[in-house]
């Protein structure tokens, strides 16, 4: 099972193409406004992640992205011992 | 022995991303890394041939490349998309092997270690 | 477990130092070790000394913060080939290259792009912060 750091939304199209199914998404620094990109590319909510300070930084609410869990950084760490590779998508 | 996947996404002589990719490939080559490399999108331009990197006084990425076999790097991967969606004439001299998006996902999912690298 | 970290963007400019600083404590915190922290391409600015961090960033002094973190004993490595072309030297490549002044920060090393590759073979997990 893979974690994918998604960087940007260009990051996003890169890997949802290249990912395998039960992989795990984070989005992070630009990569918050893909939110609603990589639900319609068809990643599970549950398989979705958002960094929650560089949510909270971008305005990026819960109104906006619902029920998608927002992960502090022991979080990140937790999510990345249970996965490998670790893939960084950022074009 | 660790399965390293590195990914070339940029050009040749743009910048140094894919030349520092290959000297890094190289390295975990060395100490004894079993190495793959993919080069996507942008990065299948490392493949064309005819590369002169010498009027720029830069290395010509297409020579590191036909130098892999000798670091035992056989693994070279291209998305076959992106080679399809540019008007690449690949060098002769190098073994590439072109994958579908499902193969990519395999590779990918198989490798411990995935540099990417991007700057 | 063992991590390797890598660092690709230079400070200020992204999120990468931001990121990996933060991901770092956290392992830290959660009782992980870090094998080295390896920092290429403009990654390597990460290292100048002389930085001044820029006013709106009141609360995040990057060079500092990063200085907090050898303090911890964590490896800051910076590519010696990456780092020399953009003027990061040590003292020895001061003198190797007969330059006016060394400029890598205290905290941090020069070394070669083995190192990465050494850190990931020890560790069990590898995390990439781009630029």
């Amino acid at each position: 099972m893979s974690l994918h750091l998604i960087f940007s939304a260009t990051g996003l199209t890169s890997c949802t193409r290249r990912c395998s199914r039960g992989d795990k998404f984070l989005l992070l620094g630009d990569g918050i406004y893909a939110h609603a990109q990589a639900l319609e590319a068809g990643i599970e909510p549950v398989d979705l992640f958002l960094l929650a300070p560089d949510a909270q930084a971008r305005g990026v609410g819960s109104d906006l992205t619902g029920t998608l869990l927002r992960l502090e950084y022991p979080d990140f760490v937790a999510l990345t011992e249970q996965c490998s590779p670790i893939v960084s998508w950022k074009e | 022995m660790k399965r390293y996947l590195f990914i070339i996404s940029r050009t040749p002589y743009g910048s140094t991303h894919a030349l520092e990719q290959l000297e890094a490939a190289m390295v975990a080559a060395v100490f004894d890394g079993r190495v793959a490399i993919l080069c996507r999108d942008q990065g299948v331009w490392n493949l064309q041939g005819n590369q002169d990197g010498a009027p720029q006084g830069q290395k010509t990425v297409s020579r590191v490349l036909a130098a892999l076999p000798t670091y035992d790097i056989e693994e070279l991967y291209v998305c076959a998309d992106s080679l399809s969606s540019q008007q690449i004439q690949p060098d002769a001299s190098l073994d590439i092997k072109p994958l579908t998006f499902v193969e990519q996902q395999s590779l990918i999912a198989a490798s411990d270690v995935v540099i990417t690298a991007q700057p | 477990m063992n991590y390797a970290l890598a660092v690709h963007g230079a400070p200020y400019a992204g999120t990468a130092a931001d990121h990996a600083l933060g991901f770092a404590w956290a392992l830290l915190a959660e009782g992980h070790r870090i094998e080295r922290v390896f920092f290429f391409h403009d990654g390597v600015y990460q290292g100048l000394a002389g930085q001044v961090a820029p006013q709106e960033h009141f609360d995040t002094d990057l060079l500092k913060r990063w200085q907090q973190l050898a303090r911890q004993g964590i490896e800051l490595a910076i590519c010696i080939a990456s780092g020399i072309k953009r003027g990061v030297i040590n003292e020895t490549e001061q003198s190797r290259y007969e330059l006016a002044h060394p400029s890598l920060a205290h905290g941090f090393e020069l070394v070669g792009l083995g190192q990465l590759i050494a850190a990931i073979n020890a560790a069990d997990r590898y995390v990439e912060f781009p630029a």
